[in-house]
């Protein structure tokens, strides 16, 4: 690959980069704090690139085009892989991990990071449902046995995939620590929603309370919601939890 | 390459050259070729975009990108502490300052480690730039392997992935470090130099011989870390795209049937660390979430992950070669394995 058409590549990588980073974007990929970081990398390789096309060099590596085929410059032909990712983040623009990729991931649940789960947050507003993480509340369930959700109406945002036991479906969350490759979800069974269920990938925002029950250690079943409101919402900016 | 530092006489070389080597001194208008394919994939998007509608070529895409963009910051970090050395380290002087005998060097390059908060992208370029520049292969691979395994960052993310016992952040620390000194060692033992001697073509620079000292080596140094990223980030997308097809077409859900203790799930979660391709940041996590395996199966797959994953194999396959990769790797492999069963046989029980 001749000099020009390598910086050429880098800087069309380096200002998607930018993007991705400056905006909400990167958010579907990878975790937020990286987003600057991103955009910085973006940055270094525009102006990597960027030297090459627009610097003092550029008169003189034009003029030596004729005999410039072979590689004295640039990199070799590997570097022309480097353009799948530019048209997948220009012209594909994937969209964040959703049931089909839930349904592949084992079933398994994930373990606590903490080990004592406070009282509840108070509501937004008094009288009013709690919101929680998914996270947060499949955690009280699974390692506080639910000692602190006993009866209280919390709201949960996640969406759906279904539940091959059947009687209801899934809310589901990636939970996301470096970036899409590592996500493992985190699911939270809803009960008590007549037929039909909303497709897979819907995201919802359910207000209910936590169905007791009684589990073993080894237990894999993901936790239960007794559900009242379900109500259907755009997908958050952040797709994932932490 | 450097024309305007050439002579005329080079230059009549260089066209000689190419008029008797059929095909390798081919005109390609490449930048205008990139532009018309640019045009191309704007005018084809609406095929592209449905091409990739389906749900598991969508995921494949999302994971595509995901790697390649966390790999991204780490590889740019990574050539440009390679540019860096290129430009400013004197030819030699790494030989010179490392110890000479590689029983000292290969720890002391692996603990060295431990100060590079970087992940295993970043870690591969610099390695090869470190032997390209005269360091002793063994130290720097050791420092290769060690590197994205021992950092702090990935010390305390272990120890936040499985609270309460600090038990698994020893053992990932000392069976990282064995593999680290181990395969290093061996290397400087059963190692040829020709495995390792491909490397890193220069890269030219492309300032003239009479610009000031500093002008030059800055020429050097974006030379080199322009090179460098093309050629590992080429590798590098092959590897992610291996990856995410690994993670669409092995789906998790098939270890809901295995799991168990014996050497067997130490085996399985080692080759899933090779398949997977998680960035060491993230590992302990995943590994946290394989609770239906041993402690030591799971600490497997930390002690692999960082040091050979299908990602990993094609960078060091792009920075020191093919032949270089096809033993490394298996040899790394085994020596992790049995770096963590016996660290994990010893300490987690």
């Amino acid at each position: 690959m001749n000099e020009e058409a390598h910086a050429a590549i880098l800087l069309a990588l380096g200002a998607l980069a930018l993007r991705l980073g400056l905006t909400d974007a990167h958010l579907a990929y990878i975790r937020p704090a990286m987003g600057p970081v991103l955009a910085l990398a973006g940055a270094v390789l525009v102006a990597l690139g960027g030297v090459v096309l627009l610097g003092p060099g550029r008169a003189t590596a034009r003029s030596g085009h004729a005999h410039d085929g072979h590689d004295h410059s640039g990199a070799s032909r590997i570097a022309w892989l480097l353009v799948a990712p530019i048209l997948a983040i220009a012209v594909v623009v994937p969209r964040p991990l959703g049931a089909f990729a839930a349904n592949r991931a084992a079933a398994t649940l994930l373990t606590p990071t903490r080990a004592d789960f406070g009282p509840l947050p108070a509501p937004s507003v008094p009288g009013a449902p709690v919101d929680l993480s998914l996270r947060d509340f499949a955690g009280r369930a699974i390692y506080d046995h639910g000692r602190s959700l006993q009866g209280t109406p919390v709201r949960l945002v996640g969406f759906v995939t279904p539940d091959a036991r059947g009687g209801g479906f899934l809310l589901t969350r990636f939970i996301v620590t470096c970036c899409a490759a590592d996500a493992r979800p985190l699911r939270v069974a809803i009960r008590g929603v007549a037929e039909p269920w909303p497709a897979p990938d819907t995201w919802l925002e359910v207000t209910g309370i936590w169905h007791p029950e009684t589990r073993t250690a080894e237990d894999q079943r993901p936790p239960v919601l007794d559900a009242g409101q379900v109500r259907s919402i755009p997908a958050p900016a952040n797709p994932y939890l932490r | 390459m450097s024309a305007r530092g050439s002579t005329l006489i080079e230059e009549i070389e260089e066209i000689d050259e190419a008029a008797i080597e059929p095909g390798s001194g081919r005109s390609w208008p490449t930048l205008e070729l990139l532009a018309a394919g640019g045009v191309a994939a704007l005018l084809l998007r609406p095929v592209v975009v449905r091409a990739f509608d389906g749900p598991a070529a969508q995921t494949w895409a999302t994971m595509f990108v995901s790697l390649t963009v966390q790999a991204l910051p780490f590889l740019v970090l990574g050539v440009l502490v390679s540019g860096a050395i290129a430009a400013f380290v004197p030819a030699g002087s790494l030989a010179r300052v490392l110890p000479r005998r590689s029983a000292v060097a290969v720890p002391v390059a692996s603990l060295a480690g431990m100060l590079v908060p970087g992940c295993e992208c970043s870690s591969v370029p610099v390695a090869g730039r470190l032997v390209a520049g005269g360091a002793p292969a063994p130290a720097a691979l050791a420092f290769m392997l060690a590197a994205p395994a021992l950092n702090p960052v990935v010390l305390v993310a272990t120890a936040v992935a499985f609270p309460g016992r600090p038990e698994v952040v020893v053992a990932r620390f000392l069976a990282s470090f064995l593999t680290a000194v181990v395969v290093g060692l061996g290397w400087s033992r059963f190692g040829r130099r020709a495995w390792t001697e491909r490397p890193i073509t220069g890269a030219r620079a492309s300032a003239p011989e009479a610009a000031p000292p500093t002008m030059r080596r800055l020429a050097v140094f974006s030379a080199t870390a322009r090179h460098d990223f093309g050629q590992a980030g080429g590798f590098l997308v092959l590897g992610a795209a291996t990856a995410a097809t690994l993670q669409v077409a092995v789906p998790r859900s098939l270890l809901d049937g295995l799991g168990g203790s014996g050497i067997g799930a130490v085996i399985t979660l080692g080759l899933l660390a090779v398949l997977l391709a998680v960035c060491s940041e993230a590992d302990a996590f995943v590994a946290a979430s394989l609770v239906q395996f041993s402690t030591t199966a799971r600490l497997a797959f930390m002690v692999v992950g960082p040091a050979v994953d299908v990602k990993l194999i094609a960078l060091q396959a792009g920075t020191f070669g093919r032949s270089f990769a096809a033993r490394f790797a298996p040899a790394t492999f085994l020596v992790a394995l049995a770096s963590a069963a016996l660290v994990g046989g010893v300490l987690l029980r």
